[in-house]
């Protein structure tokens, strides 16, 4: 009996914590649905009970304003897939480098130069993205997709690199020697043996990176204009002198979170070595 | 020169991540520092800019306004991570075992995390709203006053941190409990044989073996909150007042927006070595706990 | 097997997800481009030569319905007029004004029109980057310039002599009230016992006070909700220091040929450029607005446009002071429920003026009122960069001229508000849409924009960054981090940090130059 009353509580409490979390969700879900009539009326909870759901502000989204909603949405969508796919394919490289080949350049090792990679992701955006939008304004760079594919593959690099120095680590490395007395190059071992036996580490490096561009903010908002907009942007720049206008914002907010929402559930479990960088496992 | 004659495929390997990481951490690092020293601002490019020495920085003690945003953005490091760290423990304390219900609080805790943060801040501007939102409105059924979350200075900061504290609390508890999971059964037998109370297993077993894990999990949430901005952007633009204006919102302001590059420079520079600061710090004690 | 199934199942999507949607991107917006086309192309019949045909113009302004909604809605008829295609940009507001700078300094972005306040027109037709209009406009009978207030014509769209930029919106603060509560026999007798006076329109900012203190938190016009006495403006990075300048400036703006009166009272003195922005007028109006807190709903330190607008056609508050949005939005029975109990006048004023000249305070026999021109409307540039400039000019006037903003005017949701002699005197046209009589709303904005101690807005370069300055100083006073001195005197030492770097001389000559001085 003892036992049972901190068990029940720990249940209300982890019950109070899904409900906190899961409302913010909730919430947005059910506004999409909303006339604004439902909304200035004060908080109306559920649909069919307190209120009529309508689909205005969905073909809102969807019919009225598409022809403004996709290219940015497009721009996301391509830039965040193509960086993260470089930051894969060059990461790999260099977190297979790293697993497999000793540096040592004066007193940096190894280990040296993995905690200079990481140690980028740690640099404040706000003093990188300055030099970056002299840089681009020179090169003509600013406010296109090349560049934010550019900034994004750098921004993720050091993330993948980490990720997938893992998973290389993990592959014995008599396969691909084996390999390599067969008679494949160094470069067609890598390719031909070592990727695909890491693949599942490259996908959760891919996700990871995919995420992380779709949910930049900071630089896409110094660093385009119009042409190379992003969906963040869209939606940071809702509140203006139209009022806010929840229920549109609610539809904006579902079709972008939706991505990221997908993914974080297939990596769930690489999520925390992921953002760890490893160090916890 | 020894060294270029003997490029080997080990370098074309780490190359082109070399190339991009000079290109986007080493050279930004030491341009942004090179235009802390000069006036350069975009709305006189025709004219030039001149080095004026220690101005910048000299200024950046005189201005409120960079005191404050350093002011806020330290409690949030400091009240909000220390609150994530808290109530994250807590939580994956509850949820360690391996049983069907927590692997579904596992799953669900998690979805916070990855969601675009300026969807995530409309979302909690909506619900917060004093009167179409419904968090005040259940306060109120309760017989509970209304809250000012987004228009008094008081409040308005800690709730930049609940926001924060949403999203992220569920990266606590996720990497406590995989420290937690970790953590061989053999130290809790023997505990249980000398019937040690649940709070003293916690403060003698489970706490002194998560130390190395909780230093960095606060360490990285401690760095990423340091640099926050969008969820500020979107909830409160840094107002009312300058009361939730971050470091990095005040860097974007002066830079982007009244065209100051060097003056803003001279903030980001000196954010960076607070981080740098920060860190170095704190990797020193993880080795002392290690 | 099932884990490595999931990992392959993973792996095919994402890369067909790569292959489709990097296809798709180009497809879509390679359709897209061909759909647009398509509909642009006016039918094969009329094979007469269209005089535009094959132009592009691209405009930058801010994002709809307000302000940009007219650009989309009129350019398929100019389309069909002249062939020229209108691409219309649109930037969340603020942000428009780095956007259009930095676009205009950094040539990223060539734009082809630009749309914007006219506080920026210093910046913008100051720094030289767009062209006079004066011509065509001579040249132009469609444009009917005549018809436009002399106000905005020949004020506000000029710079240092020549046309810059065609006017879209007359802008000007007026004062909205709730008939139903003023004019409510109850009430007027029960404000009288508590007051001392009658209960009418305020003709100052303290008998404002005092009828915001006497509706605000009880429900006066019975629907079951608390009413408030007034909306503000109070937000950060919003309309918050257009809204206390209108409320400042019958302060310290004493009607000419008084014997303290000085040119430009509101922001700096005309021979020193020193800003006036920390004198006791300018304090006791901002302590005027501070204690508006506590006259309206709880949360009103994060009002802006929206919420003040929004929230005065629900029915929320008895006083508010707006541009002529509210007014249009009253009628539009979708969002409003105060239509038949809503009233205007001009902005209230005040007996006790300071004198800059004098340094002291002057008591008005009358009250000083000084409509603000708050903002100074909406403009049209041609900028430099644009490669056809005879169509960007054609498609102005089409969209100014009056036969079409007339239709902006009078429904809500453009933020177009009267600037024609033409709009104020169709009153059938307005009639259309209103319910209530236009001609109240109309004979205000006309009192207002003609009175004759009328203050314009700051229209020097770096406008955008004194107000900057003084709209995070005005936030800390009003959200109790600083006292109302301690801010202006903030805002005046920021102020006069910008105008040395801007260049003294120059920043004074053409502030003499915008108060009409040389």
């Amino acid at each position: 009996m003892k036992q049972k009353i901190p068990k029940i509580l720990s249940h209300i409490i982890l019950i109070i914590w899904l409900l906190f979390a899961v409302f913010p969700l909730y919430w947005t879900f059910v506004t999409s649905f909303k006339k604004p009539i439902d909304v200035f009326q004060g908080p109306k909870y559920f649909p069919f009970i307190d209120f009529q759901p309508v689909l205005t502000a969905w073909k809102n989204l969807f019919i009225r304003d598409w022809a403004q909603i996709l290219p940015p949405y497009m721009n996301s969508i391509i830039i965040a897939t193509i960086s993260a796919f470089l930051a894969v394919i060059i990461g790999s490289m260099a977190s297979y480098a790293l697993s497999r080949f000793r540096f040592r350049w004066r007193f940096f090792s190894n280990k040296d130069i993995s905690f200079w990679i990481i140690s980028q992701r740690f640099f404040p955006p706000i003093a990188i993205v300055i030099p970056v939008l002299i840089l681009f304004r020179v090169l003509k760079l600013l406010d296109t997709r090349s560049g934010m594919i550019i900034v994004y593959t750098a921004f993720n690099l050091p993330f993948a690199i980490w990720l997938m120095k893992d998973y290389f680590e993990s592959i014995p490395q008599d396969i691909e020697e084996a390999a390599m007395v067969d008679g494949c190059s160094r470069f067609q071992a890598f390719l031909k043996i070592v990727i695909p036996l890491a693949y599942p580490g490259l996908i959760t490096a891919f996700l990871f990176s995919f995420v992380m561009s779709w949910n930049e903010f900071l630089f896409a908002l110094i660093l385009t204009f119009q042409n190379a907009r992003t969906i963040p942007l869209i939606i940071a720049g809702q509140s203006t002198q139209r009022g806010i206008e929840w229920w549109n914002i609610s539809v904006l907010a579902i079709i972008t979170i939706l991505p990221a929402l997908l993914i974080t559930i297939i990596i769930q479990k690489k999520l925390i070595s992921g953002l760890t960088f490893g160090a916890i496992k | 020169m020894a060294g270029f004659k003997k490029i080997k495929i080990k370098h074309i390997f780490i190359l082109p991540t070399v190339l991009i990481l000079f290109a986007f951490g080493i050279f930004p690092a030491v341009a942004s520092l090179l235009l802390s020293f000069t006036n350069f601002s975009l709305a006189k490019v025709g004219e030039g800019f001149s080095f004026v020495g220690l101005t910048n920085y000299l200024r950046l003690f005189s201005d409120a306004r960079f005191i404050l945003s350093m002011r806020n953005t330290f409690i949030y490091v400091i009240l909000g991570v220390g609150f994530q760290y808290i109530v994250g423990m807590f939580l994956a304390m509850l949820i360690y075992e391996e049983t069907k219900i927590n692997k579904f609080y596992r799953v669900v805790f998690l979805i916070p995390i990855m969601l675009t943060p300026v969807a995530i801040g409309y979302t909690w501007r909506m619900m917060l709203h004093g009167t179409y939102g419904p968090i005040n409105h259940l306060l109120s059924i309760i017989n509970l006053p209304g809250i000012p979350w987004l228009s008094s200075t008081i409040v308005a900061p800690l709730t930049i941190m609940l926001v924060d504290f949403w999203q992220w609390t569920p990266f606590m508890i996720l990497a406590l409990l995989a420290g937690r999971m970790s953590i061989s059964p053999e130290y809790y037998e023997a505990a249980g044989v000398d019937g040690a109370s649940k709070a003293q297993v916690f403060a003698y077993i489970t706490f002194p073996i998560l130390l190395p894990v909780s230093l960095t999990v606060i360490l990285i949430r401690a760095i990423e909150v340091a640099k926050i901005v969008d969820i500020i952007y979107v909830l409160t633009g840094g107002g009312p007042g300058v009361s939730t204006e971050s470091i990095t919102l005040y860097g974007y302001i002066s830079g982007v927006k009244q065209f100051n590059l060097g003056y803003a420079s001279s903030i980001a520079y000196t954010i960076l070595v607070a981080i740098m600061v920060f860190g170095f710090i704190f990797l020193r004690l993880k080795e002392r706990f290690k | 097997m099932k884990k490595s199934l999931l990992w392959l199942l993973v792996v095919v999507m994402s890369i067909s997800m790569i292959a489709v949607f990097s296809l798709a991107g180009c497809k879509a917006a390679a359709e897209e481009k061909a759909a647009v086309e398509e509909e642009a192309t006016p039918p094969e019949e009329e094979v007469v030569a269209l005089p535009y045909e094959g132009v592009e113009l691209s405009v930058v302004s801010t994002v709809g319905p307000f302000t940009s909604g007219p650009i989309k809605d009129h350019s398929p008829e100019w389309t069909e007029m002249t062939g020229g295609k209108v691409n219309l940009i649109e930037v969340p507001f603020g942000e428009l004004f780095e956007k259009i700078m930095s676009s205009l300094i950094g040539e990223v972005e060539v734009f082809d029109i630009v749309h914007y306040s006219a506080a920026y027109i210093g910046d913008i037709a100051g720094g030289g980057y767009v062209i006079p209009l004066d011509d065509y406009i001579a040249a132009d009978e469609r444009i009917a310039w005549d018809d436009i207030l002399p106000s905005y014509g020949e004020g506000i769209a000029a710079w240092d002599g020549k046309t810059y930029s065609v006017p879209f919106d007359g802008d000007n603060h007026i004062l909205y009230y709730r008939s139903d509560a003023i004019d409510n026999p109850e009430y007027k007798e029960e404000f009288k016992k508590e007051y001392g006076y009658e209960l009418a329109p305020p003709k100052t900012w303290e008998e404002y006070e005092d009828i915001a203190r006497y509706f605000n938190g009880w429900d006066w016009d019975n629907d079951g909700k608390v009413n408030y006495g007034t909306l503000e403006y109070m937000a950060r990075n919003a309309q918050t220091f257009w809204a206390y300048f209108s409320r400042t400036a019958p302060y310290v703006c004493l009607p000419l040929g008084h014997e303290g009166y000085v040119p430009g009272g509101l922001f700096f003195n005309a021979e020193t450029m020193e800003p006036y922005i920390n004198s006791p007028g300018h304090i006791k109006s901002l302590e005027n607005f501070i204690r508006m807190i506590e006259l309206g709903p709880p949360d009103m330190l994060g009002y802006a446009a929206s919420e003040v607008r929004g929230g005065f056609v629900a029915g929320d508050g008895a006083l508010a002071l707006d541009w002529g949005d509210i007014g249009t939005m009253a009628q539009n029975p979708e969002i409003s429920v105060v239509m038949g109990n809503i009233n205007y006048s001009i902005l209230p004023g005040t007996k006790e003026v300071w004198s800059h000249k004098l340094q002291e305070w002057v008591e008005m026999t009358e009250v000083n009122h000084a409509p603000f021109l708050a903002f100074g409307g909406w403009l049209f540039s041609i900028t430099n960069n644009c490669k056809n400039p005879d169509a960007a000019y054609d498609f102005l006037s089409f969209l100014t001229s009056p036969d079409i903003s007339i239709k902006d005017a009078v429904t809500g949701l453009t933020g177009v508000n009267p600037y024609r002699y033409s709009h104020f005197e169709n009153v059938d046209a307005w009639a259309q849409y209103w319910e209530d009589d236009p001609k109240l709303y109309l004979d205000t904005i006309m009192e207002t924009i003609d009175h004759p101690n009328v203050q314009l807005d700051l229209r020097i370069p770096g406008a955008f960054r004194y107000f900057d300055a003084l709209d995070v100083n005005l936030s800390r006073a009003l959200s109790g981090e600083i006292s109302a001195e301690q801010a202006l005197n903030n805002a005046y030492d920021e102020w006069e940090k910008i105008t040395d770097e801007l260049d003294r001389e120059k920043q004074l000559n053409l502030y003499r130059a915008s108060l009409g001085l040389q």
